[in-house]
């Protein structure tokens, strides 16, 4: 009876795994708009973005 | 907690640390500086007690002394050269986000969008901060072992004189 209890334990865990590993460049988040995905390519072009951006400066210590 | 949110709470307070390093290594820098300018006080009246007295010494008091004050301007020198600059990276001005929104509306268009660019400028912005603390941390270092260089130089000196009196 316990075997076949913890066979099917295993076997409820298998889905979240597999809905884990199909979208793993993916960080999906709610909004007021409703649900959005932020992808690795956006988070690549928003970091060439805010390099652009940013300024960078020389400045004296005190 | 929305994810993103909980990210840029961290990449903030990954920022706001980062700053704080950089206020560490410069008052590392600053205390170097202090002892060595009083090392240096200290270095130029034993060298003229010594040569005063004759104290007879392993190599000649002109290289004695050079043993001991090149270390100890080299650590001055770092320590000058650290807390000259600062490369800091500074978050873009009102007017180029304003004309970025205006070109790239959809780039805006919701508040996940926005927040992981904010993500995307506090994370570029500690990066440079970083990589300007883990270069003046090194020269730090530097500093602080070539003025223990000199100090042990000059135990030793001291220590080879105080033999020779006896």
């Amino acid at each position: 009876m316990t075997m076949q209890k913890k066979k099917k334990n295993k076997k409820k865990v298998k889905p979240n795994e597999q809905k884990n590993k199909s979208s793993p460049t993916k960080i999906s988040d709610s909004d007021a708009n409703g649900e959005e995905e932020i992808t690795k390519d956006r988070v690549e072009s928003n970091k060439e973005w805010a390099m652009k951006r940013n300024r960078t400066n020389y400045y004296t210590s005190d | 907690m929305k994810k993103y949110s909980f990210v840029l709470e961290l990449v903030k307070i990954s920022y706001e640390q980062e700053l704080e390093r950089l206020k560490r290594i410069n008052q590392k820098a600053d205390n170097l500086t202090k002892y060595i300018s009083i090392y240096l006080v200290m270095l130029n009246l034993v060298v003229p007690v010594i040569i005063k007295e004759d104290i007879v010494l392993v190599f000649s008091p002109r290289i004695c002394y050079i043993l001991t004050i090149i270390p100890a301007i080299i650590s001055l020198v770092i320590a000058v050269i650290i807390q000259a600059f600062d490369k800091i990276t500074l978050f873009p001005r009102g007017y180029t986000l304003e004309n970025d929104i205006i070109d790239n509306p959809e780039e805006y268009n919701s508040s996940l969008k926005r927040e992981a660019k904010q993500i995307a400028l506090y994370d570029d912005a500690t990066t440079k901060i970083e990589d300007n603390n883990n270069l003046k941390i090194r020269y730090v270092i530097w500093g602080y072992v070539s003025y223990i260089i000199s100090i042990i130089a000059l135990a030793i000196i001291i220590l080879n004189g105080l033999v020779s009196l006896k």
